[in-house]
């Protein structure tokens, strides 16, 4: 069988459709935020997009200062930085369930700074929703819609390898780093050395984040997290203030085995 | 002097003056509708030098590889006066000051009988200010946008392409208020003898272009969707704002949620309007900034101008069979 695109007619039946397309014609049209790769391997893992579904929230941060020589979680910054997130993906999946979705995929968290000041930001969710071809519910425990932050090619791999996303977990942190004193910058004068200090409050930091990541994971009875990003951004507060943030996808096995398709290697001649 | 393609001197004035009314009725300037009607006939009789491109070696061969080939790059172009328009920003009406223009789905914001006392408003019965729709903007920017694809369709068309592929979407300042919305792209013709009604447009690279119509997928048209939303700052949002505690600026949000939702409304109307069953869409745009009342009152508004974009396709009947993907591992 030939496998020339132009002998087997191919463009000619695109432009065909074209031809045939009647504008201004009655009917739902979908939208999504996929790239084309993205858009046709979900297709081919059996979902239809329904549409862009998105939530925001713009939110005022509260005011709290870390002592200047304390280790501290500031615990009214990561409560903010929490809900004003979780505020996001809510109403986000609230469009997604009115919509009958499934699930929603390729899921995007932003923290915007932009004209409300120095100490209130938009947060935006958004996502593609999406509704599996099989009829089957594909919605988790709660009866939500799932929600993973994975790219159209991940979740793609993620069904073959036998696992569905489950929703989005994230945890965070808004941690205060201790100046150091005098003595102690004076005592380490000119010498490698660990500050043990320091180490220890990133290390408290990142492990808080995580830690709460992992109990939204246990409450959606996951069997694991996959894509887990950990970030740190100082916002607007500093460089002694640091939000660290923890967020991937809860995932649940769908079936026993867990083999994927033996990958062809590939030497590729790009650059 | 300058002759057309068909013979007929011009002087310079002539031309300036006939370009301008072929702008204003959203046409492609003389020089341009010139240029173009000599590529199509030195393609025609088959001249080399006939086609010119912006798309990279691997758009090239994507392109050719379904059977398309490039004719020519294509341009559109706009610039428009987008100054603030009058419309109000909705808080005084309850007061009656400073209207215009302001449109239902309104009424009832402002204020429920309450009082304004040194800047607070005391007691019960204030109500938030409403997010009110700035249509006048709205409808000058989603004009802009499509003038300028309209006449790189255009092009398209003069040249006998069947759509255009790769096409950049892009906005400059261009003295004072004014704005030039540009889009460019590469128009491609597709082997064989069918032809669609109208070109389609694309902002997708060479290669999705390629993935698409081997999946049996074609483009149809980009989709834009243009929202504008203004909100007086009230005094909750202004408490809100120097609050110490955590919390959510009500109305900001729904400003933002507004404009967003506006847009996301507009570009759904629009790909309604083009056909097509779903829209890739390539981004979001949003522009929020804070001016002085547009309603003639006292304080600031805060306007928010979003911009969704992407490109409608649809599925085609082939015979060709649709390869599944082949997972591969890179070395």
């Amino acid at each position: 069988m030939s496998l020339d695109p132009t002998e087997l007619g191919l463009p000619q039946d695109a432009m065909n459709r074209l031809a045939e397309l009647q504008p201004d014609k009655k009917g739902h049209i979908f939208t999504s935020d996929l790239t084309v790769n993205e858009f046709l391997l979900v297709k081919q893992a059996g979902f239809t997009p329904l549409g862009l579904v998105l939530g925001t929230s713009v939110y005022h941060v509260g005011f709290q200062v870390g002592r200047w020589s304390k280790n501290q979680e500031l615990d009214v910054l990561s409560q903010a930085m929490y809900h004003a997130r979780e505020l996001a993906m809510t109403r986000m999946q609230a469009e997604a369930a009115v919509l009958g979705a499934d699930g929603i995929v390729g899921v995007r968290l932003e923290v915007e700074f932009k004209e409300w000041g120095s100490d209130a930001a938009e947060f935006l969710a958004v996502g593609t929703a999406v509704k599996a071809d099989d009829g089957k519910s594909w919605r988790n425990d709660h009866g939500q819609p799932f929600t993973s932050d994975l790219s159209g090619q991940d979740f793609w791999t993620l069904l073959q390898a036998g696992y569905a996303p489950l929703g989005m977990t994230m945890g965070v942190c808004v941690y205060h780093v201790a100046h150091r004193s005098f003595g102690n910058i004076l005592s380490n004068l000119g010498q490698n050395t660990e500050l043990p200090q320091f180490t220890q409050a990133l290390y408290d930091a990142r492990e808080l984040a995580m830690a709460r990541m992992q109990k939204e994971a246990e409450a959606l009875s996951a069997e694991g997290i996959v894509g887990v990003q950990l970030d740190q951004r100082n916002h607007s507060w500093g460089s002694h203030t640091t939000e660290f943030f923890a967020i991937g996808t809860a995932v649940r096995p769908i079936r026993a085995d867990h083999e994927i398709a033996r990958p062809q290697l590939v030497l590729s001649l790009d650059r | 002097m300058t002759v057309d393609p068909a013979g007929q001197t011009w002087t310079a004035d002539e031309i300036a003056e006939g370009s301008a009314v072929e702008i204003t009725a959203g046409r492609l300037p003389l020089r341009a509708q010139w240029r173009i009607a000599e590529q199509r006939e030195r393609r025609d009789r088959g001249e080399p030098g006939s086609f010119t491109s912006a798309l990279t070696v691997e758009e090239f061969a994507a392109i050719r590889s379904v059977g398309f080939s490039p004719v020519g790059q294509v341009l559109g172009s706009a610039v428009y006066n987008v100054g603030w328009s009058y419309t109000g920003c909705g808080y005084y009406y309850g007061r009656g000051v400073g209207m215009g223009g302001v449109r239902g789905g309104m009424a009832g914001g402002g204020f429920a009988g309450g009082g304004i006392a040194g800047g607070g408003v005391f007691g019960g019965g204030w109500t938030m200010a409403p997010v009110v729709p700035v249509p006048a903007t709205q409808q000058l920017l989603s004009q802009a946008r499509h003038r300028a694809v309209e006449r790189m369709r255009q092009e398209c068309a003069g040249l006998g392409g069947d759509g255009v592929v790769g096409v950049h979407l892009t906005v400059q300042s261009f003295y004072g208020n004014g704005l030039e919305f540009i889009a460019i792209g590469t128009a491609v013709r597709a082997d064989g003898a069918k032809r669609p009604r109208k070109p389609f447009t694309s902002d997708l690279t060479g290669q999705d272009f390629a993935k698409l119509i081997r999946a049996g997928w074609v483009p149809v048209a980009l989709a834009q969707g243009v929202g504008s939303m203004v909100r007086h700052d009230d005094w909750s949002m202004m408490s809100q704002r120097t609050s110490w505690y955590n919390q959510e600026l009500a109305g900001s949000t729904e400003l933002v949620h507004a404009a967003r939702d506006a847009a996301r409304k507009s570009l759904a109307t629009d790909a309604k309007h083009v056909g097509g069953h779903t829209v890739l869409l390539r981004d979001m745009m949003l522009q929020v900034s804070e001016q002085r009342c547009a309603g003639g009152g006292e304080g600031e508004d805060h306007v928010a101008n979003t911009f969704i974009w992407g490109t409608s396709v649809v599925p085609f009947e082939t015979n060709a069979s649709i390869e599944a993907p082949l997972p591969m591992l890179r070395l």
